[in-house]
């Protein structure tokens, strides 16, 4: 059993925090104290594999991502987005829109990271794909369209006692999403994974454009009965598209 | 070899640029901690892709929130603080949801990091995935971002004396959990 002071000290020496006097004095210290020593050894061997962990080199595409993301986070015809400050919410750094305010207005998408996309089903397990939180008993419903080479994945769940909605998207796209705007309230849009998109807002419709991997997710407030959305997947001349159910809050 | 070395750029001369809208000057601060943030996000979530994606959230905050940075304190230190949140934010989140994919769940790294890396590395990075975050990230940054005990309390906003102790527990536990991959050296 090594004493404190001196397992202390044999750590602040292999972290070069110590003073040449602790230095000499821990060697001194060490070279009576076969104990001492092995522990010592077993220290620096850990260190030494720590130390073999070699730097990654950041993705190329890294910085570009970032500063399309600056560039495109405050247009002039866009609103200043608003961030969510509701506690509970999983925030994703993302750009939020209030729908009510967004009428007509167009916003670029950001990035963040993402919740989990539920398992299963997910050709992309290991990203970062959104996990919905759903409540416990809640029902997790998914759609995909499919369309050349662009697909969209949509599932719709429950969160926090108000149904959600998320878009995964790949491919160069453009997404119209409608809902009944008499019975449905959009209360917020986010954007949950980098993307050049754009996404454009309206009472009854949300317009979405992507030209790579984008998620969006979408908080809904419904004031009627649980009609579906209606999803329509476009690219070049082809057109797919079909209903969401949401799941309502009983 | 420790991992990085802080890159020497003129970092309060590039912020007040960026606070005026400089967004050219705000690339090279991305260009000086890129790299480093990246590998911070890395270590700390155990795969490339996700460290990406939060390096690019970690960037975005910060230039969102620049106006809010103390300029008395150090740059990194403040970013660094804000790559750590966001992965632990991540990390609470995967939890919470119990999805933790299958690499996390065993604390193996995922295909792309076993190729990209040696055995060592591969073994150490999974050993690390076994640490609570806590332990992680002060082992991340004392040993993969080379900062002293000081620099560290700065990022985390901990006494000296708190990381000291922290950094020590969390060395036990890595060392344990080298053991039970069979790792001879420790």
């Amino acid at each position: 059993m090594i004493e404190r002071g001196y397992e202390e000290l044999m750590q602040d020496v292999l972290d070069r925090q110590a003073t040449p006097e602790q230095t000499a004095e821990l060697h001194h210290w060490l070279a009576a104290n076969p104990a001492g020593q092995a522990r010592f050894e077993e220290l620096e061997a850990l260190f030494w594999s720590l130390g073999e962990v070699r730097e990654v080199a950041a993705p190329t595409v890294l910085k570009e991502g970032i500063m399309r993301a600056l560039r495109a986070r405050a247009p002039a015809a866009s609103p200043a987005p608003t961030r969510s400050r509701r506690p509970g919410f999983v925030l994703r750094p993302a750009f939020m829109f209030v729908a009510g305010l967004a009428a007509g207005a167009i916003s670029y998408g950001a990035l963040t990271n993402l919740p989990a996309w539920p398992p299963g089903e997910n050709p992309a397990a290991g990203s970062m794909m959104p996990s919905p939180g759903a409540a416990p008993g809640s029902k997790v419903i998914r759609r995909s369209w499919s369309v050349g080479s662009s697909r969209v994945e949509a599932i719709s769940w429950q969160r926090a006692g108000a149904p959600v909605v998320a878009f995964r998207i790949h491919g160069e796209t453009s997404l119209e999403i409608e809902y009944p705007a008499e019975t449905l309230a959009i209360r917020a849009i986010s954007q949950t994974r980098a993307g050049a998109s754009q996404v454009r807002s309206e009472p009854g419709r949300v317009l979405i454009s992507a030209t790579d991997r984008s998620e969006f997710e979408l908080e809904l407030e419904p004031g009627g009965p649980p009609l579906p959305l209606h999803v329509t997947l476009r690219a070049g001349s082809s057109v797919v598209g079909g209903d969401l159910p949401l799941e309502i809050p009983r | 070899m420790a991992l990085t070395t802080v890159h020497k750029v003129d970092d309060d001369a590039l912020v007040t640029r960026a606070l005026s809208g400089d967004t050219q000057a705000f690339g090279e601060l991305v260009d000086g901690y890129g790299r480093v943030v990246f590998n911070l996000a890395l270590r700390m979530v155990g795969n490339s892709e996700d460290a990406h994606d939060l390096t690019q959230v970690t960037f975005v905050k910060a230039f969102e929130k620049l106006d809010s940075f103390d300029r008395r304190s150090r740059f990194f230190s403040w970013l660094y603080r804000i790559a750590l949140n966001e992965s632990l934010n991540w990390l609470k989140r995967r939890k919470r949801s119990g999805e933790l994919d299958e690499n996390l769940e065993s604390g193996q790294p995922g295909p792309d990091e076993v190729a990209a890396a040696s055995q060592e590395e591969a073994l150490v990075q999974s050993a690390l995935m076994d640490l609570t975050p806590e332990y992680r990230e002060v082992i991340v940054l004392r040993h993969f971002q080379d900062l002293s005990h000081r620099e560290i309390g700065a990022v985390l906003q901990l006494p000296e004396k708190t990381v000291k102790s922290r950094l020590h527990s969390a060395r036990e536990r890595l060392a344990i959990a080298l053991r039970k991959r069979g790792y001879a050296r420790s």
